[in-house]
């Protein structure tokens, strides 16, 4: 006759709960989900009192289980199996959650007014206590997804729902698993049967022959049983922040595929300004704006795009190039007077040299026209939100890329020559995008409204150039003069925006 | 009757020697300009006339005046003065005018501090040609000891027959382009 092993240690019972023919000799709780007290006192009654109430829950619904099932089995086994005191369970209950919300749109709808999504995982492992002897029984696992549009009126209403949903988990998990457990019962029974005296009576010789008889092959066939981890993924339905592809939309074909990959073709009509601007210290030591510059662009464009299915982070490469050509100017500024004792002021009157007269050329701030390009690469942080149901999807997404690594090009157009200079730059420029968007499945069809911009920091000029600061009073030469800066570079901002339809393949 | 004869060429005699001592009579000092540039900018070019057009008149400067030089010019009646200087480094040059004639007037010493975009005068002692200002931070007329800046023609007030002496040993004429 095989003999179990001596009864492994399996940690420190901390709970049980006897019931007559069933008993949880040891349970584990492994959760992050509940509000378990941090004061070590308090938290150990806090874990063994649900620990209690788990292992109860687990005995009365396995208890009744088997009164349901006995209506299947024979009422002798049932009997049997209720009178015995010794089919012990070790059970562990491990739960987590994933809980996300969106940083930037709580801090647009005063945070906790934004959405908040996540994945509720639960699993049970259950193992059988058989003459010293430990098995693994049941292995089940449940991942929930849940969502709140309101994540503050979700809070205000029913705070902690986690742990109601995970208890709600808990439940069909142990239900699961005694559902597991019940086919192998007959042969626990065999087995308690063939080791330890029945409690209620002698068994006869017959009996006991029987019953040993059948002990061999009870051992073998529990032995014998290997339990595989069974793992359910639960989505959520109805309006939700939609987490993963719904079935229907997650096709194999090789056609929907392709077409899949180029996700829609899109029909947009953008606008785009660019700015430059640049800044020095005067002799004052404060930090002027000394020219600008602004270039507006329009048109349309068409490429393919699709709309994001589902919510989740992406972390994009920044990988381009960047071309833009800018006049930058300085700005008028009337000098003030100055009348001075003893002598008299005479205003200048400027003209151009070669003509004696006015012209825009005199007239005109200090301009000078720059040809800006970046070749970058860098590293991007983004967000898809998608919220609806079936049949209509709101989208939100935005990202934001550092660009590492640049090699810059510059080339400044003074009066009549060009400068040009080359440089290699180290994060100095970033990225960011915005945009909202509806779509409908049903009829292929999306409306996104986009919102691009990009920033350069310190476009170096190949050498310095002449800007005028605001005028001042000179106290040395009792005159307001608008003082000399010399510039070194300037800073591109660039923004774009667009609004387009997209047919979805 | 030989006797009238003889007094009426003796009468003659005198008066074209009268006339004659007449006509060197009105030597007129100078007065001495001291243009300062106080901008911030190098003055590329310095020119002086007598009507409102410096088209016709010439740079005075051997070379480009720097920021706090002076240059010194020796004349009297309305001048206005011109300076040309960039507009912005490597940028193209801009003339500035003086939005009115300044008079100078006989043996006075005038200053012209030259702004960016403005001008401003102010009384200064004569400098005389002769003394030690002479020195690098200044340019005067060029070494014969005169500085020929080109009269507009029909310039007002200034007579091109006209030859003005300083007390001096320095001269500054002004001849007449016309």
């Amino acid at each position: 006759m095989r003999a179990f092993p001596p009864k492994q240690s399996f940690g420190k019972s901390s709970a049980g709960s006897r019931l007559p023919g069933i008993r949880v000799t040891s349970f584990r709780f492994k959760t992050r989900d509940l509000p378990i007290p941090k004061e070590p006192r308090r938290k150990s009654e806090y874990t063994a009192k649900l620990e209690r109430r788990w292992a109860r829950q687990f005995v009365k619904a396995f208890r009744a289980e088997l009164l349901q099932e006995s209506r299947v089995m024979t009422s002798t086994l049932a009997a049997e199996v209720l009178a015995m005191p010794k089919l012990e369970f070790r059970i562990e209950l491990i739960a987590s959650h994933s809980d996300h919300a969106t940083g930037i749109l709580d801090l647009i709808y005063f945070q906790p007014f934004g959405p908040s999504w996540g994945l509720l995982s639960a699993r049970v492992k259950v193992w059988a206590e058989l003459g010293g002897r430990v098995l693994l029984v049941s292995d089940e696992e449940i991942n929930e997804e849940f969502s709140h549009i309101l994540h503050w009126y979700w809070r205000k209403r029913d705070d902690f729902r986690e742990k109601s949903k995970v208890q709600k988990l808990y439940q069909t998990l142990l239900t699961k698993s005694i559902k597991n457990i019940l086919p192998l019962v007959p042969d626990f029974i065999c087995v308690m049967q063939g080791q330890t005296p029945h409690p209620r009576r002698a068994l006869t010789e017959e009996e006991l022959f029987s019953l040993r008889a059948d002990f061999d092959a009870a051992v073998a066939r529990l032995l014998a049983v290997k339990i595989v981890p069974n793992s359910e993924f639960v989505p959520q339905k109805g309006m939700r922040v939609i987490q993963s592809l719904p079935p229907d939309e997650t096709s194999d074909s090789l056609v929907a595929r392709y077409f899949g990959a180029l996700g829609g073709l899109e029909v947009a009509q953008r606008e785009g300004v660019a700015r430059v601007t640049s800044r020095a210290r005067n002799s004052s030591g404060q930090v002027e704006t000394l020219g600008t510059g602004e270039a507006r662009s329009r048109g349309y464009r068409v490429a393919f795009y699709q709309p994001p299915t589902k919510t989740g982070y992406f972390f994009p490469p920044s990988f381009g190039f960047l071309s833009q050509t800018i006049t930058i100017s300085g700005f008028d500024e009337d000098i003030p007077k100055t009348s001075v004792q003893n002598s008299e002021d005479i205003p200048g009157i400027i003209t151009d040299p070669s003509t004696g007269d006015i012209s825009a050329l005199i007239l005109d701030p200090i301009s000078y026209g720059l040809e800006l390009k970046s070749l970058y690469f860098g590293q991007g942080l983004g967000l898809d939100l998608v919220m609806g149901d079936e049949d209509v999807r709101y989208f939100i997404s935005w990202q934001a890329a550092l660009n590492l690594f640049e090699a810059r090009h510059t080339s400044v157009q003074i009066s009549t020559s060009r400068e040009e200079g080359y440089s290699l730059q180290f994060a100095k420029s970033i990225n960011g995008s915005g945009q909202f968007g509806v779509y409908f499945p049903a009829w292929h069809l999306a409306i996104r409204l986009l919102g691009e911009f990009e920033f350069y920091r310190d476009f170096n000029f190949p050498e310095p150039v002449d800007f005028q600061g605001r005028a001042r009073f000179n106290f040395e030469k009792n005159v307001f003069e608008r003082e000399r800066i010399f510039v070194d570079g300037a800073s591109l901002l660039q923004l774009n925006g667009q609004l387009s339809a997209v047919y979805v393949f | 009757m030989k006797s009238n004869l003889r007094l009426v060429f003796a009468i003659g005699f005198v008066s074209i020697m009268a006339c004659a001592e007449a006509a060197d009579e009105p030597v007129i000092q100078n007065s001495s300009f001291r243009i300062v540039n106080q901008s911030q900018y190098q003055i590329r070019e310095l020119r002086l006339h007598t009507n409102e057009s410096y088209l016709d008149s010439r740079n005075v400067l051997v070379e480009p005046l720097e920021i706090d030089e002076e240059y010194i010019f020796y004349g009297v009646g309305e001048w206005y003065v011109t300076v040309f200087r960039e507009k912005y480094r490597d940028g193209p040059l801009i003339a500035i005018s003086t939005a009115n004639p300044i008079d100078l007037m006989s043996g006075q010493g005038i200053k012209l501090l030259v702004f960016d975009e403005s001008f401003r005068t102010a009384e200064d002692e004569w400098l005389n040609p002769g003394e030690p200002w002479n020195s690098g931070s200044r340019q005067t007329p060029d070494a014969s000891g005169t500085s020929t800046p080109t009269q507009d023609s029909g310039s007002a007030g200034m007579d091109a027959s006209q030859k003005f002496m300083d007390a001096g040993t320095s001269t500054t004429s002004i001849e007449d382009a016309g």
